[in-house]
């Protein structure tokens, strides 16, 4: 019930409103390059809007056997894919000891994601939401920004602060939040989670919890006790659920 | 069963109130495993300890016999069960640590079980790190670029295994965590070795690591930083770790390593070798022969960054007019002499020398020095990649060796290795081959072959363009534009100079963007480069944000080299004057015999050419010293400092790339140089300038940086630019030759010419010049003043000002030295070295003044007043001393032309031999002065007078001497003339005596001897 049930529920409405949303939980024990966020967020946007930035990871991870000439031709036939054409992502990671060539393939892919992105804000509103994003640092005591953080902050934030990215939100969930300084404050706002108000508590636990036998006065007792933390809310809920086992006559002590 | 609910809830809300934050959760879920069914209980206790659950995961926590899909779902209906996706569930962190503190605490036996079995599980569906795993390589034949299929599945399986066995045996645990992250490093999948150090740093916060393993996670972590570009948290992880002081010496040594490469990147050179030794040092010991090669090859191409940091081979600019380049071409020669002296005799096979042209330069030493050291520790790469069996360890160091032979000027001899280096099976790499045939290009482009090299060139710039390596396309497009520019291409040498330029600016790579600075502007100064051209690379180098000028000398021999080029001219013309004056002794149509002095000019060419030896001699020995014998400690330490201009300021580095002044333009009140110049270019030994800024805050800069003319219009513009306001430089410096100091030297050389042409009798003086006149301009000619003055001026012209700015500066030191020691030379040595009197006197005088100027320049800089005060009180104390005597000489040089005049047949000026008389009694020797007059009368006729005066020359000489034998063979004669027998035997007999006592070998005697006893002509 916390940040995750928040974006989730960003997402629904997101999704009742036909705007296109994406969600990446850091938390779930996945690595994040560049190539694995463009790919998660093309998946989750719509795969047939991005047929180029398809075309172009498939033809950088191609061998390289071609002149100079014919792969630029090779190219170029590929970013005028129709849009409509779906296009198979061969799913291949790069390796390499060099950095500066993997440097410029990410760079190649940004810009083909970008570009397609671009085309799909025009059509309509874009949510992109992205969960615990603590993990994205290499510290928990300072922020030391690990490559998703860099590739977000520094590709996708720029071009939204820059207008070259319009009709697009970025939601960062977090118990950790990375440093934005005074220039971010046009574009960027920060909603802090407050614990659960007494008739939100009500709410779950009689409902979501179906703790329908729950006084009035047993939950500003649960309140006074949690200030409405969501977790131990949840934990008081489950807790009270399962002792609540089919057979079982709940009395009150009265 | 009947709950109390009431009851329940208030012992959960005592749970939750009686613990603040996680410790209330810890306790409520301690409740809610109370009230859960035993088995469920248990699983909610066994979910925390993998770091995930999916069914397969739940299979193996779990007994046998225990339903597993159900429970799956019963894990889902937990509030505070998250799902991550792909079927895996995970329990919060706050809940997990409590519940792993819990199984740690109360049941570690079944802890560990649960362990090994989910090692075992997740294990089984990895494959080992480094193996092939169904990569493709995208090149044929080279691993620089490959894929492999998405594998996110076993990546998070290997993570697991590692994550579990850190739990179960750290040591094992770790070696599996450094080759993961090997693996994962070594092919750029950075992302993957984020969470692989995530995953085992939660290891560390379950307390499961002990020191060791915790600081090579540090280091791994620093070294995933470094990988990821932030350098300044890898140098600050790695440094924290050195603090510590007892690593293991295997951690130790690729600490050093690793912080060494990070110093190397941010161009600190200097602290990159002190830590690539380290390493070195505890690779030798812990046997790590891998690690060990790939150092020394690191150590090498750290030698050869400091080389190349002072930026290409000094070359200096050839001089417009024909004549002076050939003046430039011959000095150059004969500096590079030696040099190749010493190249023949090390013989081919040893090229410790690069090609002599570049060793004529001193700014060239320090360079050949550390490459030098570079190509030995090359040499033992390639002798450890050898043993080790790495063919292309070996054909990596072998290409650096290469290069290095190619770079000191031995084109065919690179072109033989390299070509031997292609037929290896290890070049079979396209990519390996490419850099191979980058250095043939640079082969044929030093040997001449531009086109070859530019066609090659091309093919290697498509072939990087295509796989994306943009260093490698940068360096190639540089290359070629020098080609281009050999081959008189100039379009194509500035586009490709100029991408490459913008190229590696955007790469940071400030060594290839200066080196392609220096090329421009190398080409600007080169004759015959056109106006427009010169134009479009001005506008290059107004473009480029930020350039660096580095010192082309180590400092402690800098002050070695500007004594002994001060030194020289005036050191060559003092020996001239001691060596070329030589008595001479001439017949007189009259019979008497003249004593006289004339400048040999052999002598004077003997002199030139022994110092010319010497100093070629000693140029080499101070070469030989950097080159061969400096310790290498030593030049690490006194490496050059650099200026660096950038758009808003102006800064100094020292050797070691630390900062030590920044001056913002805008700041700048004040700007003086000190350029001494022979004709127009500042000499680098000795000038300088110095920008001033707010009190106490000024920036030196040395003559002897690179580009020093080019880094003066580059401050000009940014001056210009800075929007403060405005600032002119103020020239304190002069031009020796382009100055009136240069007319007066000038002057002097063809006054001193003419005045020795008519000694030595190659040319007459005319009657018209009447002797005090001429006298007066010999004295003046002889004297050197013409030369000394402007030389004075020139050496100690307002330095004060500069020193008032530079404390510690010790240029007036050395001029005070100068002008000490030749007011002592002048005084002891007297007229026995120094035979030209005129030259004596004036350089007691030159060197007083000099002395004076330098005291008061170190003791009270600012005081201009007062130093001219000083050199005209040292000025006038040296007249009063020498006043006498310098007139004396005067009268004597006066009677001594009237002399000559006279011989000539210029018989009016027999008055003026008088003046021989006015210098014996001003003190000048009575010998010279009575031979004079004795001369001037026997030219006259009146041989009464001439034959008192060669008596009187008789008795002023001394005794036996062969003068006195001379002044009695005149007597003879003039007593032959006044028909007095007996006073021409007596005087002829004493003549004869002297001479046979000295065997008639002394020139005088030897003269007396072949013209003949004098004979009565009356």
């Amino acid at each position: 019930m916390g940040k995750s049930w928040l974006l989730r529920e960003f997402a629904r409405q997101a999704t009742a409103l036909a705007a296109r949303s994406a969600l990446i939980d850091f938390g779930a024990d996945q690595a994040y390059d560049v190539l694995t966020l463009v790919r998660q967020l093309r998946d989750a946007l719509g795969a047939e809007a991005f047929a180029p930035l398809t075309t172009t990871i498939n033809t950088l991870t191609a061998p390289r056997i071609a002149t100079s000439a014919a792969r630029q031709q090779q190219i170029t036939r590929a970013d005028a894919a129709p849009a409509a054409l779906t296009v198979k992502d061969k799913l291949f990671v790069v390796q390499t000891d060099n950095p500066l060539l993997l440097q410029t393939i990410e760079a190649q892919v940004t810009h083909a994601f970008f570009v397609c992105l671009a085309g799909l804000a025009t059509h309509g509103p874009l949510l992109l939401l992205f969960d615990s994003y603590e993990q994205c640092s290499h510290e928990r005591t300072s922020w030391v920004p690990s490559l998703a953080d860099r590739w977000i902050r520094g590709e996708l934030l720029n071009r939204i602060r820059s207008g070259t990215l319009p009709n697009t939100v970025v939601v960062l969930a977090s118990r950790q939040l990375p440093p934005f300084d005074a220039n971010w404050a046009a574009v960027l706002d920060e909603l802090p989670l407050e614990g659960f108000a007494p008739p939100e508590v009500a709410a779950y636990l009689r409902g979501t919890c179906g703790l329908t036998q729950l006084s009035d006065r047993e939950l500003q007792t649960i309140y006074a006790a949690t200030q409405g933390h969501p977790q131990l809310l949840g934990l008081i809920g489950d807790s009270l659920a399962q002792a609540q086992s089919p057979g079982v006559d709940w009395s009150h002590g009265d | 069963m009947a709950i109390d609910l009431h009851s329940y809830l208030i012992t959960l809300i005592a749970a939750a109130q009686g613990a603040p934050g996680d410790e209330g959760l810890t306790q409520v879920l301690e409740h809610l495993l109370a009230t859960a069914s035993a088995p469920q209980a248990e699983l909610l206790r066994r979910a925390a300890i993998p770091r995930w659950i999916d069914a397969a995961v739940l299979s193996v926590l779990q007994e046998p016999e225990e339903p597993g899909e159900d429970q799956l779902a019963a894990l889902r209906a937990y509030s505070f069960v998250r799902e991550l996706g792909d079927g895996r569930l995970a329990l919060p962190d706050t809940l997990r640590a409590a519940l792993l503190a819990t199984w740690r605490r109360d049941r570690p036996e079944a802890l560990h079980a649960i362990q090994l079995r989910l090692y075992h599980h997740f294990s089984q569906q990895t494959t080992p790190p480094g193996t092939a795993g169904g990569a493709m390589p995208l090149l044929p034949d080279s691993p620089v670029l490959s894929v492999v299929p998405a594998s996110t599945e076993a990546d998070l399986r290997r993570r697991a295994a590692i994550y579990h066995l850190l739990h179960l045996d750290p040591e094992h645990g770790l070696d599996q965590l450094r080759a993961s992250f090997a693996h994962l490093e070594a092919t750029r999948r950075c992302a993957e070795a984020e969470r692989l150090l995530a995953t085992a740093a939660e290891a560390v916060g379950e307390a499961a690591l002990g020191p060791r393993q915790r600081r090579w996670l540090q280091y791994l972590r620093a070294r995933l930083l470094h990988a990821t570009q932030c350098r300044a948290e890898a140098a600050a992880q790695l440094t924290a770790l050195q603090a510590h002081g007892d690593l293991e010496p295997d951690l130790a040594g690729h600490v050093s390593r690793s912080l060494g490469l990070i110093y190397a990147e941010q161009g600190h050179g200097v602290q990159a070798i002190e830590l690539y030794r380290q390493s070195i040092a505890h690779f030798a010991r812990t046997g790590e022969q891998q690690a060990l090669a790939e150092t020394l090859l690191l150590l090498g191409a750290a030698y050869q960054e400091l080389a190349a940091r002072a930026g290409e081979w000094y070359t200096p600019v050839a001089p417009q007019s024909l004549l002076l380049q050939a003046s430039a071409a011959l000095g150059s020669w004969l500096l590079a002499l030696p040099f190749l002296i010493a190249s023949l005799v090390l013989g081919p096979g040893n090229r410790l020398l690069p090609v002599p042209e570049h060793c004529a330069h001193y700014q060239n030493w320090l360079r050949i020095r550390l490459a030098n050291v570079a190509r030995s520790w090359y040499a033992q790469a390639r002798d450890a990649f050898q043993l080790l069996g790495d063919a292309t360890g070996v054909l990596r160091a072998e290409q650096h060796l290469a290069d290095l032979v190619l770079h000191y000027g031995y084109p065919a001899e690179a072109r033989a290795t390299l070509e031997e280096l292609l037929r290896q099976p290890a070049a079979r790499d396209p990519y390996l081959r490419a850099w191979l045939q980058r250095s043939l290009a640079a082969c044929e482009l030093a040997s001449g072959q531009y086109d070859r090299a530019r066609a090659l060139l091309s093919e290697l710039q498509a072939f990087f363009a295509e796989l994306g390596d943009t260093r490698r396309v940068a360096t190639v497009l540089a290359l070629r534009g020098r080609a281009a520019l050999r081959a008189g291409d100039g379009k194509q040498a500035l586009d490709d100079l100029s991408a490459a330029l913008g190229q590696f600016r955007t790469l940071q790579d400030t060594a290839a963007r200066e080196q392609i600075l220096d090329e421009l502007r190398a080409w600007q100064q080169r004759p015959g480069t056109s106006a427009g051209t010169r134009l479009r690379i001005d506008a290059l180098l107004a473009a480029e944000p930020e350039q660096r000028y580095v010192e082309r000398f180590i400092h402690s021999y800098r002050d070695l080299l500007r004594g002994a080029t001060a030194l020289a001219l005036p050191l060559a013309l003092l020996l001239m004057a001691m060596v070329a004056p030589v008595p001479v002794i001439t017949p007189q149509p009259n019979g008497v015999i003249s004593f006289g002095a004339s400048f040999d000019p052999w002598r004077a060419t003997g002199v030139v050419a022994t110092l010319l030896l010497i100093a070629m001699a000693g140029y080499a020995a101070i070469a030989t010293a950097i080159i061969a014998w400096l310790p290498i400690g030593r030049i690490e330490r006194e490496q050059p400092d650099a200026i660096v201009t950038r758009p808003g300021s102006i800064a100094r580095y020292d050797g070691r790339g630390q900062l030590v002044t920044d001056l913002p333009w805008a700041t700048v009140r004040r700007w003086l140089s000190l350029d001494r110049c022979l004709w127009k270019r500042p000499l680098a030994l000795h000038s300088r300038m110095v920008l001033e800024g707010a009190p106490g805050q000024a920036l030196a800069i040395a003559g002897l940086t690179g580009w020093y003319s080019q880094l003066q219009q580059d401050i000009e513009r940014r001056l210009a630019l800075a929007g403060g306001p405005p600032v002119v430089r103020r020239q304190l410096g002069t031009s020796l030759l382009r100055s009136p100091g240069g007319i007066l030297i000038a002057l002097g050389v063809a006054l001193l010419l003419l005045v020795a042409a008519t000694t030595n009798g190659w040319l007459q003086l005319s009657p018209a010049f009447a002797p005090p006149l001429a006298a007066a301009i010999w004295f003046l000619a002889l004297s050197g003043s013409l030369i000394l003055a402007p030389i004075a001026v020139w050496l100690a012209a307002r330095p004060g000002i500069l020193g008032a700015t530079q404390p510690g500066w010790r240029w007036p030191l050395l001029t005070g030295a100068l002008g000490g020691g030749t007011v002592m030379l002048a005084v002891l040595a007297g007229g026995g070295l120094i035979r030209v009197e005129a030259l004596r006197y004036a350089l007691i005088l030159w060197g007083a003044a000099v002395l004076a100027d330098a005291l008061v320049a170190t003791l009270l800089p600012r005081r201009r007043l007062l130093r001219l005060g000083a050199v005209a009180a040292a000025v006038a104390l040296s007249l009063v001393w020498i006043g006498r005597p310098a007139l004396a000489h005067y009268h004597w040089l006066e009677g001594s032309l009237a002399r000559a005049q006279v011989q000539n047949g210029a018989t009016a000026a027999v008055l003026h031999c008088a003046a021989a008389a006015t210098a014996r009694e001003l003190g000048a020797s009575a010998y010279a002065t009575l031979l004079v007059q004795a001369d001037c009368a026997g030219h006259a006729g009146d041989w009464t007078a001439a034959a008192r005066y060669y008596l009187w020359a008789v008795q002023a000489a001394p005794e036996g001497s062969s003068r006195r034998a001379l002044a009695h063979y005149n007597l003879a004669v003039a007593a032959g003339y006044l028909g007095a027998p007996s006073t021409l035997i007596q005087a002829s007999g004493a003549y004869q005596q002297i001479c046979a006592r000295r065997a008639w070998a002394d020139p005088i005697c030897a003269q007396l001897q072949a013209a003949g006893p004098p004979q009565l002509r009356r």
